[in-house]
């Protein structure tokens, strides 16, 4: 990143190839579409270009600096166009009779997903940060800047709605 | 201990930090890992949380960057002017660096100005022989 601040474009060639994927699936999870998701990685990445100067590394880590950006992109974006909550479940994958023709994990997987593009923002970003513990709590509470306890009752509550929609699916 | 206090305990560390006993505080992890061991509810909500986090790892992983999107990324990064490089690394820093002494020595100036030489002594100092000078201290002395 010292590089990047340093406009060299090697590094930042390095720096895209590194993070392009994470943000562009983080993009797709917010916004629900293909092209927005990269539109808004594309931006993403410009902000880092022009902003480096400003990145300060012993206050924040890269990446948390970096989903930050994403994710204030995101939603400045849907305050433009639409409610980000207002995600158009039913065109995500197919009609009903489909779906009841999809083996039990599949069907147990397509509503894990319409029930996660369901949340309210705050707490589908909050899951989709520390998933699997792709950030600390501490990081993701730093990327949405609210308190650790206040990302966690978001965490609770999402995931109290998806085991809500998994009972129903077993 | 009361046994449904840590099971409300246990789902909320579930909620909280997922099915991953890795990724449960230091400080909660060995009770956590104590009651699951001991209580067939507490499997249950653990089984519930590690197929949620199961599900979520199925339908998190579909989403393929674009082909082209890192090509358009880097063509879409702004160049910077190299006239503009030319003028602040070839121009710009050396001059300000070069006038950093001269504006101490303003500074230091302006400080130390506090009780000036009049005119005439200064011109006095400036062409008067040793002798001179010498002569009109005496001459103050009396």
């Amino acid at each position: 990143m010292a590089r990047v601040k340093a406009q060299d474009r090697d590094a930042f060639a390095v720096l895209v190839e590194r993070h392009l994927a994470t943000i562009h699936a983080f993009n797709y999870r917010l916004t629900r579409d293909a092209e927005d998701a990269a539109d808004l990685a594309q931006e993403t990445f410009l902000r880092v270009w022009s902003k480096a100067a400003t990145y300060k590394p012993n206050r924040v880590k890269f990446t948390t600096w970096l989903h930050r950006i994403a994710h204030n992109l995101c939603i400045d974006q849907h305050r433009r166009r639409r409610p980000m909550d207002d995600v158009d479940v039913d065109t995500l994958d197919g009609d009903e009779a489909d779906i009841d023709q999809l083996p039990a994990n599949e069907r147990l997987r397509h509503a894990v997903d319409r029930a996660l593009a369901d949340l309210p923002e705050r707490q589908r970003t909050a899951l989709l940060l520390c998933h699997r513990r792709n950030m600390s709590n501490r990081e993701a509470a730093e990327v949405l800047d609210i308190s650790v306890d206040a990302l966690e009752s978001l965490l609770s509550r999402a995931r109290r709605t998806l085991r809500t929609t998994l009972r129903a699916y077993r | 201990m009361n046994t449904e206090f840590d099971l409300q305990r246990f789902e909320a560390l579930l909620d909280r930090h997922g099915a991953e006993p890795d990724d449960w505080p230091a400080t909660l992890r060995e009770q956590a890992l104590t009651l699951l061991a001991s209580s067939g509810d507490a499997r249950l909500l653990y089984d519930e949380a590690r197929l949620l986090d199961d599900t979520l790892d199925a339908v998190l992983v579909e989403t393929p960057t674009p082909l082209g999107l890192k090509t358009r990324v880097l063509a879409n990064t702004p160049r910077r002017d190299p006239w503009l490089d030319w003028f602040t690394v070839r121009i710009w820093r050396p001059v300000v660096l070069g006038c950093l002494p001269l504006a101490v020595g303003f500074a230091v100036g302006a400080n130390f100005a506090d009780d000036p030489v009049d005119l005439e002594d200064q011109v006095l100092i400036a062409f008067a022989d040793t002798d001179t000078l010498e002569a009109l201290a005496l001459v103050e002395e009396e």
